[in-house]
């Protein structure tokens, strides 16, 4: 049986075949097509991105954000965004997972000249992800640490100065999304999730330039390029209510494998009632932090101080409409300033700068 | 003791506040007892409430008709709204407000439609008579909301695989015998599925409905039949006399063969739908049309449309009234009662054994090849697998029906209702540059290679001037009609291009965009050549 030509190039011999389209092509045209498509997400209407704007990626050492730090360099030069790139990277304390992940980074670091900021739980919260789970038990441990790692990636990318954060989620963390809000009822994460760019007043913006990116397709382009990512899943990752949605999708896309991005065409199309908006609560900030909050205390304060009472898994009941300081002895959250280092000079400048600076035209 | 301990150990009466207050008694309730008359054994559990037949069935008949009396009393006020004479009613707060016009009312043979059209009957809310509502207030009865009830039944049974099994045979007869015993002057239109590609389908809902038949429309018919292989889904005329060989049966099998299988549900549901809005305008004076759609059934519906993409008409589609562009409503009064519930109401009524049949089976329609793709438990559909975990789901999380129901009603259609246009199969409103928005995420070419002269087929050369269906349609009917890339061999067999149903060609030729040369044509007589 003869080879199959590419079906994009007709020339080359076909090597792999798209999940997402089911197209058989060669390597050369998969990474063109990957990377154009990302390129078209980042550029559509007004584009996610301004010329000279610093950015943060988000770098776990996972495939996602290993692929998202290549891709984003290599269209930055490519297509001239004109961007700063940074890396900034979240330590959760999860020993045997998050130390080697780090190191992944460290990796990348040297592999795409960019600078490297880690900032860690202990050093925000005084609690390692380790110590929570020692307290609280294995049930609904992903709520502190999500809760935690977003404020931790706000505070990162202030300390750094820079604009805009980039994240690696994907078409599938997206698609699940929009299940799981659907099926648990959170109707003011389901009008938000689909939105390539999100940003509250005071907030950083942050961006998924890999929206409609799938999964296999970032795994297949880290393979056919070689690039090094660490791969195990959180060893705290427990039976979730996204395990639900992550199996039913999974599902999904066996039977039809354009259902990941139907189900985000469908999510972008969602339109709350206007009685609903007028509903939800207006942004403030937190009074014991200074972070973005609906309540009186933002969740980051609320679950702290339930785990320094030393409460189990109540303490995710901690009310948020406390004004009282925090009770004498419990560690805080820093006072968070989103405009600390906007306009200083930055002790270290991203390295792009640096070599433009004395490139040879 | 300032610390509040007692010295000798034994508490007296004026040291009682010493103690710690006792634990206050928790109210045990008696599972055997109906929890809402207190008096009958219990029969029921329904969300941790028991209840005895009596009570059950007075839950279910209460729900039932709270879920009409809004809709039913502001059509009735809009009504009064744009007439002269008005008629101050009281309903007494629990009677919804008569309609003045008829009903179709959906009936497939399952158990929420059989309670559906149970119910109606049981409370007199279908009248027997088309010109007045005939009711003796002598007798206590009271006005109906509806002039007459015409149940429309849709048999799928001849394009499904394993007709021979019991559960998938035709039970229109059946269905039709049991609606005669009711004695309530319901008029039974049976129809088939294939119907849609029937020339005389105006005719045959006539004849069914007891109303006198147009004369036969002796011009021709003519159709249209797509190149489903090419995913621009070109069009092509068909002539009526090319399309008589094959009979309606054989049309509508070959269409479903020439999809690939999860896209056959999507259709079949789009047939069923518009074989309902059909009959409502051959039939005069018809309000409304009632569907037994339970609240499980809409909770799968939301999962399973936003898989399909049908994110953008969801909140028409799910709502409980959907006034639709040619002034009918469609109703879903069984919205607030689960399928639960509904088949313990059958069940009940002594209505299980030989008459609900649940399962549609639209998953067995069609051919099956080896390629096509299967997902967990052999299933084909993403209906299916919907279905499956949504009741797995419920198991360990028996609010989930009741919270993505809650989610779906906070939804509102960002369109204009009754305008705009719509997708010639689906019939409902297309979302805004579909297909711009697919060939962006999903680049199946790439700008910056050509294709060779050589490998641009003839017949793709020929259809560049042809008209594009998937111009026409929405976002989840182009998924529908999106050709697989790897095509089984059961699809590569059928002949393209491949008749549509009249329907579509109606709705697709209202929408063409009218060429050049067409254009010329009309004014020809009044150009002046130079």
């Amino acid at each position: 049986m003869p080879p199959t030509p590419c079906s994009l190039c007709h020339t080359a011999r076909a090597l792999v075949k798209r999940p997402k389209t089911g197209q058989q092509v060669c390597k050369d045209c998969f990474f063109e097509v990957f990377e154009t498509e990302v390129h078209n997400t980042i550029v559509e209407g007004k584009g996610i991105f301004e010329r000279g704007e610093k950015v943060a990626i988000g770098a776990s050492g996972g495939k996602d954000s290993t692929v998202l730090a290549h891709v984003l360099s290599v269209l930055n030069k490519r297509y001239d965004y004109g961007l700063d790139l940074f890396l900034l990277s979240i330590d959760e304390g999860i020993t045997g997972y998050r130390d080697d992940s780090l190191e992944t980074v460290k990796q990348n670091q040297v592999e795409y000249g960019l600078p490297l900021k880690i900032l860690s739980y202990n050093e925000l919260y005084g609690w390692t992800m380790d110590k929570i789970v020692e307290q609280v038990g294995r049930r609904n441990n992903c709520t502190f640490c999500g809760v935690f790692r977003r404020q931790a990636l706000d505070r990162g990318a202030a300390q750094l100065g820079v604009d805009h954060i980039v994240t690696g989620h994907n078409a599938d963390d997206i698609a699940e999304t929009v299940l799981m809000n659907i099926m648990r009822g959170d109707i003011a994460r389901l009008g938000r999730c689909t939105a390539v760019t999100t940003q509250s007043e005071d907030t950083i913006k942050r961006s998924k330039p890999f929206k409609y990116a799938y999964e296999k397709e970032i795994v297949m382009y880290a393979y056919f390029k070689k690039l090094t990512y660490f791969s195990t899943e959180c060893i705290y990752s427990p039976d979730a209510y996204r395990g639900h949605a992550r199996v039913f999708l999974k599902d999904l896309e066996a039977i039809r494998p354009s259902a990941i991005v139907d189900i985000i065409h469908s999510g972008e199309s969602f339109q709350l009632e206007q009685s609903v908006q007028k509903g939800m609560k207006a942004m403030q900030t937190c009074l014991r932090c200074g972070y973005i909050s609906s309540n009186d205390l933002c969740k980051a304060c609320a679950l702290l101080e339930g785990l320094e009472a030393g409460l189990d898994r109540s303490a995710l009941r901690q009310t948020q409409d406390n004004s009282s300081a925090a009770p004498t002895g419990h560690r805080t959250i820093a006072m968070f300033d989103r405009y600390k280092n906007v306009g200083q000079s930055q002790p270290t400048e991203g390295i792009e700068k640096a070599v433009q600076a004395i490139e040879i035209r | 003791m300032s610390c509040g301990d007692i010295p000798d150990g034994l508490p007296t009466e004026e040291q009682g506040e010493a103690l710690m207050p006792k634990k206050q008694k928790v109210q045990r309730v008696d599972k055997s007892l109906c929890q809402k008359c207190k008096a009958s054994k219990s029969m029921y559990i329904i969300r941790g409430v028991t209840y005895c037949k009596a009570c059950f069935e007075v839950s279910v008949s209460t729900r039932f008709i709270r879920t009409m009396y809004p809709p039913l009393k502001a059509s009735y006020h809009e009504s009064q709204n744009n007439t002269s004479k008005k008629v101050t009613l009281n309903q007494g707060g629990t009677r919804p407000f008569p309609t003045g016009g008829s009903t179709i009312i959906g009936l497939s043979g399952g158990s929420g439609s059989i309670t559906l059209l149970d119910l109606l009957s049981l409370n007199d809310f279908i009248g027997k008579s088309d010109d007045k509502m005939i009711y003796d207030k002598t007798k206590g009865e009271k006005e109906p909301i509806w002039k007459r009830g015409y149940i429309v039944h849709v048999d799928f049974s001849d394009i499904l695989n394993n007709n021979n099994d019991k559960e998938s045979q035709d039970r229109t007869d059946f269905l039709h015998s049991w609606v005669k015993e009711k004695e309530n002057g319901y008029i039974f239109i049976g129809l088939k599925a294939h119907d849609v590609f029937n020339p005389n389908l105006k005719l045959k809902i006539q004849s069914l409905a007891g109303l006198g038949e147009d004369e036969k429309d002796e011009s021709s018919q003519d159709g249209i039949a797509v190149d489903l292989k090419n995913p621009d889904l070109p069009l092509f005329p068909t002539p009526e006399s090319s399309s008589s060989t094959s009979t309606p049966l054989e049309q509508l099998r070959s269409l479903l063969a020439s999809l690939p299988p999860p896209s056959r549900p999507s259709l079949l549901s789009s047939i069923l739908n518009h074989l309902l809005t059909f009959t409502s305008i051959i039939i005069p004076n018809i309000s409304h049309i009632l569907l037994g759609e339970t609240s499980t059934r809409q909770a799968q519906r939301l999962i399973s449309g936003t898989a399909l993409g049908k994110g953008y008409t969801l909140p028409l589609d799910l709502s409980i009234t959907h006034k639709q562009s040619n002034g009918i409503t469609k109703l879903k009064p069984m919205k607030d009662i689960t399928t639960k519930e509904v088949a313990i109401y059958t069940h009940l009524k002594g209505l299980n054994k030989d008459l609900v049949r649940n399962e549609r089976r639209w998953d067995n329609s069609g051919p099956i090849g080896k390629k096509d793709s299967r997902g967990k438990g052999d299933t084909k559909s993403l209906e299916s697998l919907t279905e499956q975990f949504i009741a797995s789901l419920g198991v360990t999380h028996p609010a989930t029906v009741s919270t993505i129901n809650r989610t779906g009603d906070k939804l509102t259609f960002t369109g204009k209702k009754g305008q705009g246009v719509s997708c010639p199969v689906c019939e409902m409103p297309v979302d805004p540059n579909a297909l711009e928005w697919k060939s962006r995420t999903a680049l199946t070419s790439l700008s910056t290679k050509i294709i060779p002269e050589d490998l641009v087929s003839k017949d793709v050369k020929d259809e560049e001037n042809k008209d594009k269906l998937a111009t026409l349609l929405c976002y989840a009917c182009l998924t529908t009609f999106t050709p697989p890339t790897v095509v089984s061999k059961v699809a590569r067999d059928e002949v393209s291009p491949i008749q549509l149903p009249y329907y579509v060609s109606n709705n697709a030729q209202y929408r063409k965009t009218v060429g050049r040369e067409e254009m010329k044509d009309q004014i020809k007589d009044f150009l002046i050549d130079q």
